[in-house]
This record gives structure tokens, sequence and C-alpha cells, in this order.
């Protein structure tokens, strides 16, 4: 056995592929011991080999044994080691349905029919890879490379960074992916902010661990029972023992059924009870002052000369104010603020500093304004005289957001939201003298065109109520490492990210740096691929994703017609691979040699399958792909994947064959230093600011309440303005005439990931249709009943579901079960290629209204009406056990 | 004496069926049975004033079961640690103990002309592993022991719970084993 040390930060260096390494910043962990060979398991009884693995079925990470009978994998189960506290969920469980489906792709293969017809003929790896790569480059060559885009499924983990550095390193500046309307965006926005957003990772400063606190706050997420990854058992567990209020409009679900307080808002509306929090908290005094003061620029002087935004709603009061406004030679990154102890002017200097040589060891800090006597106000009005001489009308920032949420009383949020105003106010006041307090979000709010408000509404609330960074801070209920953190990173000039689509109407979007799943804003992309502006992309890569997320299907899939090629790599024919010219062949995680970074430490996952037909690994293909590309040596400086695999584990001091015998190394769990703003610890790599002063990685240096980035792409910088969904009784009467019904959507069923799994028979047979949650009293009025097709309709376009009469949902509100529902049993054909139209509920959404700030789409609280589908169920589709006996494993040799 | 069984904490369930599934994989269930499954109890109650809670459902591996009374061949039977199970050589497939049962949790399999049901993973406990579906359990609610044992992990939690936060599926003088925990909810079985 060797002996090893390893710590979370110098693994992170290991596995920084190319480009920087890791920006986490934690302690040295302790030398991990008590590493215990894996051994051939007897447990799995005669001629079973057992294997340590690592899940995938989700974003994955729990940890598995795999257990193997000549060459053929027999069963899937948790290994209680580690993971997600050693369980497994039915997705990781069902792994060998998926693995050995007769349904598989299993070999490239190249369209000869129409799009959409089902024509396919078989051909080499070779061949397709070739077809692809001179596609691409005969583009780029032509046309310049943003005229190719990748579309990327939800965020796995190391796939995810392989096939964007593959496109990126051949100088694509722009993807397509659900990133719009899950996480992504809402990062992009807390990024402003110089913090993470709540409970999701990268989890920033955000606030305290909902595990650690003494009432959590959770905000439309499913994630004990219904969401998959690793933090669902976590999540359980971090249920448990303390006060839980949850705002969300659905009850059925763990989170809500088992709420100290459950608080069913209207969709769409989160934003409004969050101001009103808000304005309960600042009108009965329930904030912490000392934060406010110090490290917020809530008392940042802003000159009031209001004017209309370029973008967006609200108004833009006026710029801080600064001491270039005061002084000659006054620098303008010194920002006013006015100091009630001596009645005068006094300065916070926020300009940035060299970065230090070597990093000093992070001191707590102190106070600076309470060490120099002074108090900056938080209220009133000054008259500041200027250098050339004109006098203006100055308040503090803080006063403007409460001029602006004054008037949001829990009696009108009451009227917005649909929860009685002293639930609203008790709430509020429970939150605010509780310590600590979590405010966990799950993805509801990515999916309003409030979004950028409503996140940065609750960060203030974190913040202001002291729970930044809380004392007692252990791993928060995600409780994974950051692959992104180390994945490689390949920069793109400045001049190539404006070329992106949308980049006009969406700054925000233009600057982020294209980590994650990011997308080109929906509106954008649309008329781009159907109206040619800016101009219309040629090539689309697809990487194992259907695209179904995807706001007003009827017009994307018309838009992704319009692409001349396109490629796509996945496990199963689905909608898109029908339209596609070429497909690659995905391999499921049984079948791939990888690390795993999530859960408790670091994983193995091995190829427990041998190879199925031709089908092959993300990252091999990876490695194939960029050399016929002609790109291979700026990314992949190793000749196979064992070599990469051996070269992530370099800090630990095992190859990958050994590590394959050893299964894991635990970390201990990742603590995040306390308070890691008072120490310096915020402005560090990757963010711009890297002088290791005190405070945010912002241009004030504080978390902004006024937003100096919102500023300058011309957005009102204190944007915390409510604004109606799009579609609602009150903002589109006539139209809810007509559609009388608020839809929701989105919610998880347990079994399936998005739209995957459809065809594996132990999870189809549990959930064989999709469901529409709707309450027995509006159901009664329909004349529908449980179990009825039902038809759902906007004016986009119409689905069928199955209505489920359930009393845990308003009487004006339905909620749809299970986003991105396709018949995988359904043909293709060109017009509706594997009931791609009969049931994705993305079908009724509208792709126009945007958050203006972010870009995300609305799908939740748009209008609809649901009437009885006389037809009954979509033609062709299966819903007995006996039909999906058609599905039960085939493994190669058996055919 | 000994009684194996499970003890369900409702209190912790979420509903997300994995123990469903974990059965499935681990006794290769036909498609359309399932030897252990998940209900979900209501949610009852008026909007906004509701409870929910999931109901795992399986043979309760009864004390003085019906299903072995029933049957002619002897192929029903009870183990001395309390086990129910079924001997498929001696079944004839005349489905009486289907009959019998209260809990509609046998199955009968028409291809092999024989009753199947769930064994609390009988051949995994021999070797002293865990019933597969309190393995895998996402939110640690099925805990498996010997219920007679009083030092046992099941008898405590039963102890701890409280006498009256226990509760059995409906009891005909069958004395079903399994336990199930619900201090949040009303029991409505």
């Amino acid at each position: 056995m060797k002996k090893l040390k390893i710590t979370r930060q110098t693994f992170l260096k290991a596995t920084a592929a190319t480009g920087v390494a890791a920006s986490l910043y934690s302690p040295e962990m302790p030398p991990l011991k008590g590493l215990v060979e894996a051994k051939e398991s007897a447990a799995g009884g005669g001629g079973v080999r057992v294997l340590k693995s690592s899940c995938r079925g989700c974003h994955g990470g729990c940890w598995t044994l795999v257990h193997v009978r000549d060459g053929r994998v027999v069963k899937v189960e948790p290994d209680p080691e580690g993971g997600s506290l050693g369980t497994l969920c039915a997705l990781g469980l069902a792994a060998t349905q998926r693995a050995y489906h007769p349904d598989r792709i299993k070999y490239p293969m190249k369209r000869v029919g129409k799009r959409g017809e089902g024509k396919w003929l078989r051909v080499s790896w070779d061949e397709a890879l070739d077809t692809i790569a001179k596609k691409f480059n005969e583009i780029k060559e032509k046309y310049g490379p943003e005229f190719a885009m990748l579309a990327k499924g939800t965020g796995r983990d190391v796939d995810q960074a392989v096939t964007m550095a593959v496109f990126k390193a051949w100088g694509m500046p722009h993807a397509i992916g659900p990133g719009l309307i899950c996480h992504t965006c809402a990062t992009n926005i807390a990024e402003t902010m110089g913090v993470g957003i709540h409970g999701r990772p990268p989890a920033g400063p955000g606030g305290a661990s909902l595990m650690d606190a003494n009432l959590g706050v959770i905000v439309g997420a499913n994630v004990a029972g219904f969401s998959a990854d690793v933090k669902r058992a976590k999540m359980r567990k971090a249920l448990i023992g303390k006060k839980i209020i949850t705002f969300d409009p659905d009850f059925d679900h763990v989170e809500a059924s088992q709420a100290d307080i459950w608080l069913p808002v209207r969709p769409g509306t989160d934003c409004a009870w969050a101001l009103a929090w808000l304005n309960v908290i600042i009108d009965e005094d329930l904030y912490d002052h000392g934060f406010v003061e110090q490290w917020t620029n809530a008392p940042f002087l802003v000159v009031i000369e209001p004017k209309k935004p370029q973008r967006g709603a609200g108004e833009v009061p006026g710029p801080l104010l600064t001491e270039a406004d005061m002084k000659l030679n006054g620098k303008p990154t010194r920002y006013m603020v006015w100091d009630e102890a001596t009645k005068s002017l006094k300065y916070w200097d926020a300009t940035p500093m060299p970065p230090p040589s070597k990093g000093p060891p992070f001191p707590i800090y102190v106070l600076e304004w309470e060490a120099a006597g002074i108090k900056p106000a938080l209220f009133g009005t000054y008259k500041v005289k200027l250098k050339d001489g004109r006098e203006v009308e100055c308040k503090p920032t803080w006063q403007i957001l409460w001029e602006r949420i004054k008037e949001w009383t829990p009696e009108k949020a009451a009227e917005v939201t649909w929860i009685p105003a002293n639930k609203i106010r008790e709430t509020a006041r429970m939150f605010a003298t509780t310590k600590p307090a979590s405010i966990y979000v799950g993805v509801a709010l990515d999916m309003h065109v409030t979004m950028t408000q409503t996140h940065r509404i609750l960060t203030f609330l974190s913040g202001v109520t002291g729970n930044f960074d809380y004392e007692r801070l252990s791993p928060d209920v995600p409780g994974f490492i950051d692959f992104r953190s180390a994945q490689p990173r390949v920069s793109l000039p400045p001049e190539v990210h404006m070329k992106k689509i949308g980049a006009d109407k969406y700054p925000i979007y233009a600057c982020s740096s294209w980590t994650g799943v990011g997308s080109v804003p929906w509106d954008s992309f649309l008329q781009s691929m159907l109206i040619g502006r800016p101009y219309k992309p040629k090539a689309l890569m697809a990487w194992t994703t259907t695209l179904m997320w995807a706001p007003n299907q009827k017009d994307t899939w018309n838009a992704l017609k319009e692409f001349e090629f396109i490629a796509t790599c996945d496990i199963f024919m689905t909608p898109l691979v029908e339209i596609s010219d070429i497909v690659l062949p995905g391999a499921t995680w049984l079948e791939e040699d990888r690390l795993c970074e999530k859960g408790d430490g670091i994983r193995v996952k091995q190829n427990a399958t041998g190879r199925l037909w031709e089908a092959m690994p993300d990252l091999e293909i990876g490695f194939k792909l960029s050399r016929a590309l002609g790109i291979r040596d700026l990314i992949f400086p190793w000749e196979t994947v064992e070599e990469l695999l051996d070269y992530q584990l370099k800090g630990t001091g095992y190859t990958f064959a050994e590590f394959k015998k050893i299964g894991h190394i635990k970390c201990p769990p990742f603590q995040y230093p306390v308070a890691r703003y008072k120490r310096g610890m915020m402005r560090v790599p990757p963010t711009d600011f890297t002088d290791r002063k005190p405070g945010f990685p912002t241009p004030t240096g504080k978390l902004e309440v006024y937003s100096v980035k919102l500023k300058e792409w011309g957005y009102d910088p204190i944007y915390v303005h409510y604004v109606e969904p799009p579609e609602s009784p009150y903002s589109t009467p006539e139209l809810a005439k007509e559609y009388p019904l608020i839809l929701t959507t989105g919610k998880r069923t347990p079994v399936f990931y998005h739209s995957e799994y459809r065809q594996l028979p132990w999870l189809r047979e549990i959930f064989p249709v999709p469901l529409l949650g709707i309450n027995p009293e509006a159901a009664t009025e329909l004349g529908i009943k449980d179990g009825d097709w039902v038809w759902i309709e906007s004016p986009r376009g119409r689905v069928r579901h199955v209505a489920h009469l359930t009393n845990g949902i308003h009487p004006r509100v339905v909620q749809s079960y299970q986003h991105n529902w396709w018949y995988p049993e359904k043909p293709a054909t060109p017009e509706n290629p594997k009931g791609v139209f009969d049931s994705n509920i993305n079908v009724l959404m509208d792709s126009e209204h945007t958050d203006s700030v972010g870009g995300s789409t609305v799908h939740r609280g748009l209008l609809c009406k649901v009437y009885k589908a006389v037809e009954g169920a979509p033609e062709g589709i299966w819903t007995e056990p006996e039909q999906f006996k058609a599905w039960l494993p085939k493994p190669p040799g058996g055919e | 004496m000994t009684q194996m069984s499970i003890v369900f904490d409702l209190d912790m369930c979420v509903g997300c069926h994995s123990c469903t599934v974990a059965c499935k994989m681990e006794n290769n269930v036909r498609l359309g049975e399932f030897w252990s499954k998940v209900l979900q109890i209501g949610p009852t109650g008026t909007f906004p004033d509701l409870e929910l809670y999931w109901l795992p459902v399986l043979c309760q591996h009864c004390r003085d079961p019906q299903c072995t009374k029933v049957c002619p061949t002897g192929a029903s039977y009870q183990r001395e640690d309390g086990v129910v199970l079924i001997d498929k050589d001696r079944c004839i497939g005349c489905q009486y103990c289907i009959v019998a049962c209260s809990y509609g949790v046998r199955y009968y399999n028409e291809e092999e002309g024989v009753v199947e049901k769930c064994t609390l993973c009988a051949h995994l406990i021999d070797r002293g592993e865990e019933p597969e579906c309190v393995k895998t359990c996402i939110a640690k609610c099925r805990i498996f022991g010997d219920i007679d044992d009083p030092n046992s992990e099941v008898s405590k939690k039963i102890r701890e719970a409280g006498e009256e936060n226990v509760h059995t599926l409906v009891d005909v003088g069958n004395q079903p084993s399994l336990k199930y925990i619900l201090k949040k909810h009303t029991w409505r079985s």
C-alpha cells in the first residue's frame, strides 16, 4: 500500500487537463488513511466479480457496485461506503436495462432517407467522424466558426468538459443547451453580484448551508424524492431537525408535504413574496446593520438623475457618486458615503490593488468603517456640491432600494402570489430572526421573466440577515466538487464572443465565459435560424441532447431543420437523432473508464461490460473527433484515454490501473472557511479581481445592491422590480378568458431524467404516461375524471397528458409532470418523429418573453386551457407491461 | 422466537420508487408485477391544509399467515425465522393464497404456473446481507432485523417511536409482522 497524501486542492490541480487550475481555496486537508483494496467479493455468489464504479444516470456521482457474471453485468447496487450516503435510485438500478437495450444505437450511421423518415445506413467510425470534421472545417473556412453550433444536454461530469473543450478549441463561440432555463443563467446573475447562487454549486459565499441551518427555506425544489443527483439522500437528511418553509405550487413531494409551513405560491410570482420579505425586514429593522454598511454598497451615494434604462424595465436613478465628481484628480473608484458621525462625506476606496506576490494567510478582517469611526448613512437625502459647482441631490443606494420596495407590503404581495399576507409576514420574521437560516432554491426561479431580480433579492436576503458564510458552515447539500473548475479551459478572443448570437440583446451572455451549458437565448436562436438575423448558422453537433427542453417546440423544430448539417451522438434514436445526418453511438456509464469527483471523494468508474457493439464513451469520441478536426494537440496531449486518466490521478500517486482496484479515495468533507469575504478569499482567480482585498469580486468590492455591471450594460442597476408573468389573469385578462388555467411544468417523476428513460421497462411501467396534476374542483367543472386523456392547449399549440386529480394544487393551477416527453415506441415520421409533439409540454411554451438580463424563458406560470381528449391517447403509444417486454435486455451475441 | 421483519419510517419515505426497482432487479420480477411497491396516501384534506405520505406495500410476512393455511400442497410455508416463502416445486398454481392474502401482494406467474411474491430477499439475508430494497433506500427509511429480539435495531426503532405511532396494515388475525412508523401525519391505511 502506498502512503498517500492528497488534498482536494492538489487533486483538482491534477485534474485540470489543460489551462488554469482550480479556483477553490480550501485549508489543507488531513492525510487520507484507511484505504482498503477492493477484493473480489463473495457477496455476489458463484462466479460473480464485483467492480467498484459510479453511476451517471443523471448528473451522477452515486457510488455503485457492479456485479459481473461471464462478462455480463447482472446487477447494480449502491456501495454503502459512499456517494449518496450509500444509496442508489431507480435510474442507477435500471442501468442494465439501458446498456443492453435492444433499441440502442449500435453503430455509426448516416441518414439515407428524408429527415425524420427513419432510413439509415451503417458506416464506419472513420467515415462518420471524417464526414463531421470535413463539414465543420469547410464551414469554418468559408463562413467562420460561429456558423457552427454545439448542442448539449444537461451537465454530467467529464463529457461536458470534453465536448466543450473540443469545440472551443476549434473556435466555436456558442452553444445551445438547457442552461438557459436551468442554473447557468442564474449563476451569471450571481456572478454580477460577486456571489454564488444560494445552495447550488458553484456555491460561492451563498447563504448558510441547509444541512446546518435551523431554518430551511425551500423554493421550488423537489430534490429528495423526485430529483436526481448525488445530493438526493443528503437533501432528505437535511430536511430533518429544523423548521422548513417551502414555497411551491405543488404539495405532492416531500419538501412540501413535510414542511412546517407550505406556501403554495402562484407560479411565476416568487419575486413578489421575496420583495415583501425584504420589505418586512427593512421596515421592522430586522437586518444586520453591520453587514449592510460594511459589506454591501448600500451606503454608496447615488446622484439622483433618473432616466429610462436602455434595456429592461425600471429606471436608472443616476450614477454612483465618486471622488472624481467632487474634486480635480479625484478617483472614480472612490465611492462616496455620508458619515453620520461627522456629518460629512467619506469615501470607500475600491481601487483594485496589484495582486500580492505571495498570498497572505487570509486573516479575519477588521470592520473598516468601525475602525475609522465612520457611521455610513443608509437613509436620507443629501445635497452635494460637485467640482463643476453644480449642487445635486444624492441618496444612499439603500434609501432608493427602500423607496422601490416600500409599496411591497405583505398585503400587496398576497394579492399577487395568492399567499395570505399574515403568512408572508410571519415567515419573513422567522427567516430574519432564526440563525442560521438557509435559502435553498431549485430550478423553478430560472424559468421566470423575473429570474434576475428574484435571485438578486434572495441573495440580499441571505446577506442582510447575516447568513453569508455562516460560522457553522459545513458541506452544503450539493456536497460535491464542481468539476467545471477542473475542466479544460480554452479562452476565445473577445471579438469572437461578440459574434455570439444574442450578444447584442443580452450583454451578460456575450461576456459569459461559456462555462457550463450556457445557451444562446432562445428568442435570438429562433430569430437567427428562421429569419437569418444576424446570420444563420449552418451546422449543429448535438451531443446527448434532445433539445426538447426548449420553448415553443414547433418553432424550435422548424429552426433545427434549417441547419444544413446535423450530427448527433446518443444512446437511443431520439426525435433529434431522427432528423440528423450522422449519428454516433454513445456509451452508457457501465461501458466507460473514467474518474468521478462527486460525493465523498474521487471514485472510479470502470468499463464493466466490455465494448457493446460499436458504442464508444464520450472521452474516446472526444479524442477521435478532435483528431479528425485537426485540433487534437490543442486539447489532448495524450495518446490514449488511460494516459489522460493517469495524468488526472497524478496527485494521488496511483495509476488508473491501480486505482481501479482501490475504487476510491475519500476526501474529507469540503469545509468552506468561515466568512471568506471578510478574509479576502473572494477576490481571487478566476474572478476578474485578484487583489485578495476583503470584500466581493465586484467593481465596488461589495455585494452590489447597485450593480455596476448592470449599469454598464444599460440596465437599471437596482434591479428589483416585480414583473407579472407575460400571460396571466392580470397581465392578459382577455387571453385568460380563453385560457383560464395557470400552467406550471417541470415537476419531476422519480424514475425519469428530463427526456431520458422512457424506453426502460422497469421505469416506464411505473410511470407509463405523462400526467397533468389538476385539482378535483377544476376537473369536475371541466367534466374530467382521474385517468382521462386530456388536451392542454396554449396559443402555441396543444399536447395530451393523462389527468391526475390531486388536492395538492390550487384549483386554478395545473401542473405537467415530467417535461420533454416523447415516445420511443413510435416510429420516425417526418411530421412527428417519435411522437415529439404528442405530449412534450414545451410545445406550449412561449419563446418571445424572456428575462431581460439573462434571456431565460417562462416555463412556469403561463396560461392554458384543459379539456377532455375524446380521441384518447396519442396513436401508437405503449402503456401496458406486455408491450414493454419488447424492450427487455438483449446483449450483443444474443441477437 | 425469531421474526425477521422490516420497519418503515414513513416520516422519512420520499416516494422515489427506488425500492420498487431494486426488488425487480434483484428478484427478476416480471413486468407488470410488483413484489414491492409504493402507494401515495393523499394529499388528504382541503387545499391548502393537506397531509401526504408514501406507503410501501409488500408481503407482510405475517406471524399467523392465511396464505400458508389455505395452500393445499404446503408450497406456501413459514420459515423458523418468520419469513413466509413459496416452494415453487410444490406450488400447483391454484391461487387460493392470492385470494386469502389481504394485501394483494401475491402474483400468479402463468408462464411457470406458480405464485410468486416478496421473499424478504431470503437468498441475501441467509448470507448476512440485507434485502435489496433496504440496501438501496434513498431515505434510509427501511430497517431490517429481528423484531422479536429486543436489542435489534428494528425493536429499538419501534420503542423510540412510541406505541401510538407504530402501525400495521389491516390485521384480521394474521398478525402482519411489518411495522410502519408515522408521527407527522394521520395514519390512513
